[in-house]
C-alpha cells in the first residue's frame, strides 16, 4: 500500500512538472488565421498592428499565422505596393514567418493580376476560395481573428 | 406586488426562467414594452440565462484519470497497481498531447483534393465518387460535410450584398468540388433586416437562395426581434423558411462547440 502510495505521488509530480514546463512556455504553441475582406485603410493597418502585437506576446517560433485576403481585402496587398508604411509592415510580418495569402475567385472575379497588381505575391500564396479556407483552417484547429 | 418588486433583478430573472403565474408575466410584459431599460435588462438576463444553459449542456472533455478507481481496488497487489496506474498516467498525458495536434479528417482531405484541383480547373472530379454517390473516400456522408457558419450583424444594403457573394459564392465553390456542406447565416442586431419582409434589400435574392441550395437556412435571433419590438415597435415579419432561434450568440458558441467553422461578414 505504502509503495503504491509512493508511485502514486511520483506519477502525479511527475505530471505536475510537465504541466509546469507547458505553463513555462508562456501561450504555448498556437495556429491562427486572420480574416481581411474590407478596403478600409486604417482598418487594414490596424489589422497588421494587432498581427505584430500577437506575435510579440507568443512568439514567432511558436505561430502558424495566416493573413486570408478576399473580397474588398485584397486592397491592402494593392496599397503596399505605393504606401511604405503598409508595404514595410507586409515585409515585417513575412520575415517573422506569417502567411499572406489571397483569394483566387477575387482575383477572377476583379480580374486582378496578382503579379502587375499585388505587392510580392507568389502562385503559392493563392488559396481557390478564401472564404473555404478559413473553414478549411478551422477544421484544422486554427482559431478564427476578425480584427 | 409593488413597482419596485416588479423591476427588481430577482422578479426579471423569474420571468426569465418561466417561474411567474400568466397573471403576473402579463403585468411584467406590459411593464417592459414601456421601459427600454427594463426591456434591455430583461434582453441581458436572457442571454445569460442561454450562456449559463450552454455552458452547463456542453461540459468541456473532463481530464479524469482514468488509474484511479484501479489503484484503489486492488490495494493488495501494491506495486502492480501501481506500475499499471504510473503508466495508464503516462499514457493519459500521452494521448492528451496527441489531441492537442492537429488531426487530418476526411473532409480536410476532400478540400485538399479540391485545392489541389481548383488552379488546374480539371472538367470533370467525379471519378472516385461514381460507384458510391452517398459516400466520398469510403467515409460516412453524415461526417463528410462542411459545416460553416456566416455572422452578420449590420443592416448596411452594401454589406449585405458582400455578405450575400460571399455565402453564394462559398455555397458554389462547395458544388462545384462536389463537397457537401452545410451553411447558415446567421443574423443579428440590425442585420435582421435582410430576412424581414418589408426591410429586406434583396428579399428576392433570398428567396432564390433558399430555392437552390437546400443545404442554407437562414437564421435569425429572438432577442433581436424582442429588441425591433421593444425599441422601434415593430413586428417583424420574417421571409419564409427562415428559421428563428433563441440568442444569435449562443448559437455562434453552439455552433463552434459542435464543429462548424466561424466567418464573421
Amino acid at each position: 500500500m505504502k509503495k503504491l502510495i509512493v508511485i502514486s505521488i511520483l506519477a502525479l509530480s511527475s505530471l505536475a512538472a510537465g504541466l509546469a514546463v507547458n505553463a513555462a512556455e508562456g501561450y504555448g504553441k498556437q495556429k491562427v488565421v486572420y480574416h481581411v475582406n474590407y478596403d478600409n485603410e486604417k482598418q487594414q493597418i490596424a489589422a497588421m498592428r494587432n498581427i505584430q502585437n500577437h506575435i510579440n506576446a507568443v512568439g514567432k517560433e511558436n505561430l502558424d499565422l495566416r493573413v486570408v485576403m478576399h473580397g474588398k481585402g485584397y486592397t491592402l496587398l494593392k496599397r503596399a505596393n505605393d504606401n511604405p508604411d503598409i508595404q514595410s509592415k507586409v515585409i515585417s510580418l513575412k520575415k517573422q514567418g506569417v502567411k499572406m495569402q489571397i483569394c483566387g475567385n477575387t482575383l477572377r472575379g476583379k480580374k486582378i493580376s496578382y503579379k502587375n497588381d499585388l505587392y510580392d505575391v507568389e502562385k503559392t500564396d493563392i488559396v481557390p476560395s478564401g472564404v473555404a479556407e478559413i473553414a478549411h483552417l478551422q477544421g484544422k484547429g486554427f482559431s478564427y481573428v476578425k480584427p | 406586488m409593488t413597482d419596485e418588486q416588479k423591476l427588481s433583478d430577482e422578479f426579471l430573472n423569474a420571468l426569465v426562467d418561466d417561474e411567474l403565474t400568466p397573471e403576473e408575466k402579463a403585468e411584467a410584459y406590459v411593464l417592459i414594452n414601456r421601459d427600454k431599460a427594463l426591456s434591455m435588462r430583461l434582453c441581458e438576463l436572457r442571454k445569460i440565462r442561454d450562456l449559463v444553459k450552454l455552458a452547463y449542456e456542453n461540459p468541456p472533455a473532463a481530464a479524469l484519470d482514468p488509474s484511479a478507481p484501479n489503484a484503489r481496488g486492488q490495494s493488495h497487489h501494491g506495486m502492480a497497481a501501481g506500475i499499471a496506474s504510473a503508466a495508464t498516467l503516462i499514457l493519459g498525458i500521452v494521448l492528451g498531447w496527441q489531441l492537442d495536434s492537429s488531426v487530418s479528417t476526411p473532409t480536410q482531405e476532400a478540400y485538399d483534393n479540391a485545392r489541389a484541383g481548383a488552379n488546374e480547373r480539371s472538367g470533370d472530379s467525379a471519378g472516385s465518387a461514381a460507384g458510391h454517390p452517398d459516400t466520398a473516400n469510403g467515409t460516412l456522408a453524415a461526417d463528410d460535410a462542411m459545416k460553416i457558419l456566416f455572422h452578420l450583424n449590420t443592416g448596411d444594403a452594401a454589406h449585405i450584398n458582400d455578405a450575400l457573394n460571399e455565402v453564394e459564392g462559398l455555397l458554389k465553390f462547395y458544388q462545384d468540388n462536389d463537397q457537401r456542406a452545410r451553411i447558415e447565416l446567421i443574423v443579428n442586431g440590425d442585420g435582421i433586416d435582410l430576412l424581414r419582409v418589408d426591410a429586406s434589400p434583396y428579399p428576392e435574392r433570398v428567396r432564390r437562395l433558399q430555392k437552390q441550395y437546400s443545404n442554407l437556412r437562414f437564421v435569425a435571433c429572438q432577442n433581436s426581434i424582442d429588441r425591433l419590438a421593444e425599441e422601434r415597435g415593430l413586428a417583424a415579419r420574417l421571409i419564409p423558411g427562415t428559421v428563428v432561434i433563441d440568442s444569435g450568440v449562443a448559437q455562434i458558441m453552439r455552433r463552434q462547440q459542435e464543429g462548424w467553422a466561424y466567418i464573421q461578414v
